[in-house]
Parts: structure tokens; sequence; C-alpha cells
């Protein structure tokens, strides 16, 4: 499996629906340590995904268009960031070990990701960034431009009983696509990683604002989370080439 | 004005009004003839104060923010 595969939560959530989809990001290792875990976010699979009300933390990964109970487990939820569900996120992102003849690749464009991350809250503001994206949607492979100036987001979440649920991200940036008929992330897309035209890894896909959730418009933002703050946050390192970013 | 400022006056606001109906984002950006201004999305009517910290305050239309799963029965 690879950036962009479709992983979810086993099992089923309170109202008895099952969990929603996501994608799996890029595989990353504890600081210091060998280990090959996967990274994606916590609303997909941990502590902010439906699945954290119930005691299961196996990550199965959807091999058809349809989740099917034939989808294996690939892992288990190891740690999320924040630690419980919060109205108040910092990062939003899960790291999950991988079950035994799980392996990865770090293939986004058409070369292995560097193992260096570009720190996105270090970059000039007011410009816009050419990024790639890969995701479980179709295309997969995604192009757009993301600001660089910082913004803080409020997403609101309707619940299956009536009710919602709101996160306000503190830190983030917006991405629009450059295609004619895409925009750069769908409903799906939330854990793939986005990179610079060096294949350095910059952040994470959280969110989206949608004009028309059944009518996707080409210049719907996605809203990514800075990897430097998740990779801090949950004690990680990227794997892969050390290769320096040379448009930093 | 620092990146630290800027970080600090962007999230103050931003959990001043999270709790708003209609608030959905907010950035501090550089005007172009120099200084900066607090850029508001929001999705429906709503009125703010006009400038926070020095800082003039405008507003533009945007959509709701989601995360971005899907719902497991929806084809990929």
């Amino acid at each position: 499996m690879g950036p962009g595969s479709k992983v979810y939560p086993a099992g089923r959530d309170r109202w008895g629906q099952g969990h929603a989809v996501g994608s799996f990001g890029l595989p990353v290792v504890r600081r210091g340590e060998k280990e090959q875990l996967m990274l994606t976010a916590a609303h997909v699979v941990g502590s902010l995904s439906t699945a954290h009300d119930e005691t299961l933390t196996e990550v199965l990964l959807g091999e058809g268009v349809a989740v099917l109970p034939s989808d294996p487990t690939i892992g288990r939820v190891l740690a999320s960031h924040p630690e419980d569900p919060c109205r108040e996120i910092e990062v939003d992102a899960s790291v999950v070990s991988a079950e035994p003849g799980v392996s990865f690749n770090r293939v986004i464009r058409e070369a292995e990701t560097s193992r260096r991350p570009r720190d996105l809250n270090d970059l000039p503001e007011g410009q816009d960034l050419v990024v790639f994206k890969r995701g479980m949607n179709t295309p997969g492979l995604t192009e757009g431009l993301l600001d660089t100036t910082p913004s803080s987001l409020a997403v609101e979440l309707p619940r299956s009983d009536g009710t919602a649920v709101r996160r306000d991200y503190l830190r983030g940036y917006f991405v629009t696509g450059t295609e004619e008929n895409d925009p750069f992330a769908r409903q799906g897309d939330s854990g793939s990683v986005v990179v610079d035209e060096d294949d350095c890894v910059l952040g994470l896909v959280v969110a989206l604002r949608i004009s028309d959730p059944t009518n996707p418009h080409p210049q719907d933002p996605a809203f990514v989370v800075a990897i430097t703050d998740v990779l801090e946050a949950l004690d990680l390192e990227l794997t892969g080439p050390d290769r320096p970013c040379t448009l930093c | 004005m620092t990146r630290k400022e800027k970080e600090q006056i962007r999230t103050d606001f931003f959990r001043l009004h999270s709790h708003d109906h209609g608030f959905a984002s907010v950035a501090v950006r550089p005007e172009k003839g120099g200084g900066h201004y607090i850029d508001v999305g929001t999705t429906e009517g709503l009125e703010l104060e006009e400038s926070y910290h020095g800082l003039p305050v405008r507003m533009h239309s945007v959509s709701p923010a989601v995360n971005a799963v899907q719902a497991p029965n929806q084809s990929a």
C-alpha cells in the first residue's frame, strides 16, 4: 500500500453505521526508531473519529469501491493528537502500527518523498506555492497552489443523530486546485500528505470548503496542517532518501 | 509586525469569535500599501467590530468547511 490508499476504522459507530473512510498519508517512524508506522488524520481513524467511541483500534484497508467485510486489517492506532476529542485542534493526526506483512511505498508523484520535511511555518507569507497530493479519490494525484499565509478554520460536522460537532483548527493553510475539472481534494482525501515540487512533505489534508457537497467545484479549497507540527506533536520522523529541499 | 505577533492576533481573534454563528475562518494578511488587515471568512450574515488591535477587519463570504472524510457506502 502507499499514499492515497483508502483506510478506515473497523467496527460500527454508536448509531450502527460504518465509519467514514479517508486516505493513508505516508510511512513514518518514531524518532530514533526503525519500525515503519502509518500516518493519517485523527478524524479518519483516531481520537477525532467516530471509532474513538468504541474499544476497537483496528484500521482496515479499503480494497474496492465500497467497503467490504473482507477488507484486511493493516494495523492499529497507536497514538493521536489530540489524545481525546476536543474542540480546539492543533494537529489532527494519528499514527498506526503495521500488521506483519504490510509494506509501504512513499511515492506521491514519481520519486520517493524526502525524509527532510519542509516547514510551512517558516515560509514567507502571502505567496502561492505549487504543491501536490495523492488521495483515495480519482484522479489520485492532484496539483494546487498553497497560500503560505496561515489561517484558523472552524469546521462543523453534522452527526447521524442530528447534532453537530464543531472543530476549531488553530493553524493551517488553504490549497486551491489548479486543474480544470478537479478540486485539490475531495471528501475521503483526509489524511493524504501534501508535497512540493521537490517531493518534500509540507502538510496533511484535514478539511475542505465545499460549495455543493454533491458537486464539488474545482476551486473548493482544501485545508492542511503543517507536517512539522504533526511530526513534533507525535514525536515522529519521515523516512526516505535524505534529500535536501532545493526550493527552501 | 512579527510572525509571532500576527499569530497571536489571529488566534486571539479566532477564539473570541469562534462561537459566533457564521464565523468560519480568519487570517492576518498584508495590505497592498503596507500594514496588515484581518481577513474573516463568513458563511452567512455576521457583524463584527471594524478593527481589532488597530488592524481593520474585513469580511468575505465563504462556503462551509467539513472534515474531508467520505461516508463508507459512497462510491469513491
